[in-house]
């Protein structure tokens, strides 16, 4: 009898024995998964926090750009606005001393030559020259007709020819038109003009 | 709650990223005011000392030209 009690005690203490073993390695499995599943939902936490990182860095250099692309052009704008303001500046001050040439002891000699050129342009055995400065007189302008060839009609405007005074010539017909005005040559120099001007101010 | 974690934080980091590039943009876009402003004055003092010298050659071209 006692024997059968002893065998039925280690076959429960056996069971007992196996029964944790089982138990524990299923834990151990468990924890092991639950690991595993943390690892990978921590790793995914973490690639999306990367994400919206690299995301961020991106749109804060937009905004840096932005700021900073508009500013450079508002001030770009305000630099080349300062520039044409002093050019045109300087150009008001050249049309005012061409509009007073009249009274420079080179008006003669420049007066002259403007007549030459445009008689020369039209080429024509009759021209028809037109000229007038301010503050001129017929008796100053009377050198001109030196230059002129015969059969060449001088006609003093009373008024500065376009604005500015100067010359235009034509055949007799007024078909071949030379504008020789001071607002003529100003035009056809522009460009020439502009950057000498802004060469002599800005150095470039 | 992980995520919610990871990614809050990161919305932090976001936020502070996108703040200071703004200020840092705003102090270069201060500085470039500043450039333009010693830009502009110095292009008045060249217009002052030059301005003369370029009406005459300008008058040069024009009369000669």
């Amino acid at each position: 009898m006692n024997r059968v009690s002893e065998s039925l005690d280690k076959l429960h203490n056996r069971i007992l024995s196996d029964a944790k073993l089982k138990a524990d390695e299923t834990i151990r499995e468990a924890q092991a998964k639950a690991d595993q599943i943390i690892a990978e939902a921590r790793q995914r936490a973490q690639k999306e926090a990367d994400e919206l990182l690299a995301k961020a860095k991106l749109e804060a250099e937009a905004v840096r750009r932005s700021i900073l692309s508009s500013k450079v052009r508002a001030n770009r704008l305000r630099v080349l606005d300062e520039k044409n303001r002093i050019v045109q500046e300087v150009l008001g001050a050249v049309e005012e001393r061409l509009s007073n040439i009249a009274k420079s002891s080179r008006f003669g000699e420049t007066a002259q030559r403007f007549v030459a050129e445009a008689v020369k342009a039209v080429d024509s055995d009759q021209p028809v020259v037109r000229l007038g400065f301010k503050g001129s007189s017929k008796q100053n302008l009377d050198s001109v007709s030196k230059v002129l060839p015969k059969g060449s009609k001088l006609v003093f405007e009373e008024d500065p020819v376009d604005g500015l005074g100067g010359v235009v010539a034509s055949d007799a017909e007024g078909r071949i038109i030379f504008n020789n005005s001071f607002r003529s040559r100003l035009e056809r120099l522009d460009s020439q003009l502009l950057k000498l001007i802004a060469s002599t101010i800005f150095g470039e | 709650m992980l995520r919610q974690e990871a990614l809050s934080s990161a919305q932090k980091q976001r936020e502070e990223i996108l703040r200071i590039a703004k200020e840092k943009a705003e102090a270069e876009a201060r500085q470039s005011d500043v450039e333009t402003e010693q830009l502009l004055k110095n292009y008045r003092k060249l217009a002052e000392a030059r301005r003369d010298d370029a009406v005459s050659k300008a008058l040069e071209l024009i009369l000669g030209g």
